[in-house]
């Protein structure tokens, strides 16, 4: 009796677990297959066309506002292997090994490092989309900056055209390596004490790629290269502001942090669309500055 | 009952239910990537949801490249896809082992690369546990041997090289007594399974872009919302045209390597490569060590395990391992190690000139970074190369000149 009433709990157990397990692999349907097959073989042409089927906007508006966490969020990991490493004279000065920086509070609840970036793919090239205030930026040089063995430019975002200078500010060697996954280029080189280089995108991102050093595994940093400069990171208050944004269409934002990735489940104050997996979509009204700030409850982390 | 009964019974009931045939070969998803870039699902209609876009995505899989059995080439309008992919080879190298009609050899791949590297090319096939390192998992389209810079593809060269040499210090052997045209099939199958793995991976990038549980190419939606259907058909071309084109412009860009200068082995050279080993712009004392034994930062892994978890591919191993053994395949995660310099063993190739590509561009899908942009130059490159040649044969308890103390100092 016992051993059947076991079997049940054991069955019951086993059909609880199953229900949202990661479904297995289904064989190919050769039929589905092959119908799909013809219709990429049969036509040419890339998917260029969506993007220009956009409605012209009408004048520029501000998307601002202030990324907050209320209640307590998890203190920060010390990175400890900077204590014992062959470098932590310079590493971890006085003993002390660095924080992780994943979460990044700071004494009023600001959270730094949220990445809000316009993903609605548009034609840069066109003045209606993309406002004068921007081409001083083109061909700017964005500081990406090393020092203690902690990136100290933690999240960057950078435009496709902009050159990233990369500092090392440590009288030791450290090597930077971007591994992204979608347009822009990977990047593994040694750059020597006091020494600095640079990289350029080539080509752009859906969400930011890592950056780290291979000499010193902790360090740990995003970069996101875009196509557009419609992009801000929230700085040390957790404010961020992307100005002259197209109005009177549209747009939708990606709004990311690096231990949540994309931010998900959250609604902006006054607002009744929700974030959902890191997606928010807004149509600002010409010459608007809209407000949106994001409380983030402390348990997300 | 008789347990030998019992036994005999359970062998002959499992052997009626398994039957005789293999099941057929197939391309099996990249799960480990799949699952870390969709997520777990929570409830029910996100497995539902996840279900259709496996479904989806295994049919534009088979669509664009058929199966291991029967191996496809898509033919798109603006790319010149028989230039990288000859299909002709790849029929070769592809299916069971045997010969086609006319006599030429089949299954070359299965005959002589699966049982290392899986029919899918996940460097997963049933001998990987055993070997270190690991086989190559060519689905991400890393390879490390070549010469071309980083993020750059290597060459058909490169490729027929590896073939024909092997790896030393690996268990990757040499096929030199392979025909000439073999080598090319396998080469050609090679750059088929990488070119057909990152499809994969991009498709599944896209797949993050489209509303929750949109199905990719579902014939039927083709039926219900044409112009949906059309702008992904849009999306899937681009993908494959932009991977297979990264192909096609590879050998534009092989990095240029300068003649040595003629002293390059003098003693005055190696010096200069010594000091530059422990300097801190070449840096290359951080990793292979202060004896150059490859024990200096051993705590990094490289890019095909921080696949897995790039923070604790130990942990997240364990936690994969434990869902049984068939799916996802993970082998037991083990940090890269730096190579030891004084074994004399080069598994790129031990010409100067694999050295000198292996120093100046680093290697791909490893923490070995390409030389700084500034304050090295090629001659300093190839004082480096005099000098990493001469550790073999130097007497270890009486390093040349500064041991351990030395880079200390220059710290």
């Amino acid at each position: 009796m016992n051993a059947r009433r076991f079997a049940i709990a054991a069955a019951l157990l086993l059909l609880v677990g199953c229900e949202a397990r990661f479904p297995d692999e289904p064989p190919a349907d050769m039929e589905s297959a092959l119908t799909i097959r013809d219709a990429v073989e049969e036509g040419a042409g890339g998917a260029q066309a969506v993007a220009a089927a956009l409605p012209d906007p009408m004048g520029w508006g501000t998307l601002k506002g202030i990324f907050k966490v209320s209640g307590q969020p998890p203190a920060p990991d010390p990175l400890a292997a900077a204590a014992t490493h062959q470098d932590a004279r310079i590493c971890a000065p006085g003993g002390q090994p660095p924080r992780s920086e994943e979460i990044v509070v700071g004494p009023n609840g600001g959270l730094s490092g949220v990445v809000v970036y316009l993903s609605t793919p548009i034609p840069t090239d066109d003045p209606k989309w993309l406002h004068e205030s921007y081409e001083a930026q083109r061909n700017a040089e964005v500081m990406f900056d090393q020092e203690n063995c902690i990136f100290t430019t933690h999240v960057a975002a950078i435009w496709t055209s902009q050159t990233l200078k990369i500092l090392n500010s440590d009288p030791i060697g450290h090597n930077t390596k971007i591994d992204p996954k979608g347009g822009a280029r990977p990047f593994n080189q040694t750059i020597g004490a006091n020494g600095s280089t640079t990289y350029q995108p080539g080509g752009e991102e859906r969400s930011p790629a890592p950056v780290s050093c291979s000499i010193h595994p902790w360090m740990k940093a995003w970069l996101l290269p875009r196509d557009n400069p419609y992009f801000a990171v929230t700085n040390e208050n957790g404010e961020f502001e992307i100005p002259n944004l197209p109005a009177g269409v549209e747009l939708e934002f990606r709004v990311w942090q690096p231990h949540l990735d994309y931010v998900d489940g959250v609604t902006p104050e006054g607002s009744d669309e929700s974030i959902s997996r890191g997606r928010v979509k807004l149509t600002l009204n010409p010459d608007e500055a809209r407000d949106f700030n994001v409380t983030l409850d402390a348990a997300m982390f | 009952m008789d347990s030998r009964v019992v036994l005999f019974l359970l062998l002959s009931t499992g052997f009626f239910l398994s039957g005789c045939d293999s099941p057929e070969a197939d391309f099996r998803l990249d799960r480990v990537y799949i699952q870390k870039t969709l997520g777990e699902p929570e409830n029910g209609e996100e497995v539902q949801a996840l279900t259709t876009q496996l479904q989806n995505l295994k049919d534009v899989m088979v669509g664009l490249f058929g199966t291991p059995d029967d191996p496809h080439v898509p033919q798109l309008a603006d790319v010149e896809v028989g230039e990288v992919l000859d299909p002709q080879l790849i029929r070769m190298a592809a299916g069971p082992v045997g010969r086609h009609e006319d006599g030429t050899p089949r299954g070359l791949y299965r005959e002589h690369c699966a049982h290392c590297h899986g029919v899918s090319g996940d460097g997963a096939g049933p001998t990987a546990a055993f070997l270190n390192p690991y086989p190559r998992d060519y689905r991400m389209a890393k390879f490390k041997f070549k010469s071309t810079p980083l993020g750059v593809k290597p060459t058909h060269d490169d490729l027929r090289r590896i073939l024909i040499d092997g790896i030393p210090g690996t268990a990757m052997p040499s096929f030199r007594l392979l025909a000439d045209d073999e080598i090319d099939a396998l080469a050609h199958y090679v750059k088929y399974l990488a070119i057909r793995g990152e499809v994969e991976r991009r498709l599944v990038n896209l797949l993050t872009e489209l509303d929750e549980g949109e199905p990719v190419l579902d014939p039927l939606v083709r039926r219900e919302a044409a112009d949906v259907f059309q702008e992904q058909l849009g999306m899937v071309r681009e993908t494959v045209g932009m991977v297979v084109g990264q192909w096609e412009n590879a050998s534009a860009q092989v990095t240029e390597v300068p003649t040595p200068p003629e002293d390059w082995m003098s003693e005055e050279s190696i010096r200069h490569g010594r000091d530059l080993f422990f300097g801190t712009v070449a840096n290359c004392v951080k990793c292979h060590g202060q004896l150059a034994l490859g024990d200096g930062e051993t705590g990094d892994y490289d890019d095909w395990t921080k696949e897995i978890d790039d923070k604790n591919p130990a942990l997240q191993a364990k936690e994969y391992l434990a869902l049984g053994v068939q799916e996802p395949r993970i082998l037991n995660p083990r940090p890269i190690q730096p190579r030891n310099l004084r074994a004399g063993i080069y598994r790129g190739g031990r010409r100067p000139v694999d050295l000198f590509l292996r120093v100046k561009n680093g290697i791909e899908g490893t923490p070995m970074p390409a030389a700084p942009a500034t304050g090295l130059t090629s001659e300093d490159i190839w004082s480096i190369i005099a000098y990493v040649r001469s550790l073999p044969h130097e007497p270890m308890s009486k390093p040349e000149g500064h041991g351990i103390e030395y880079g200390r100092e220059r710290l």
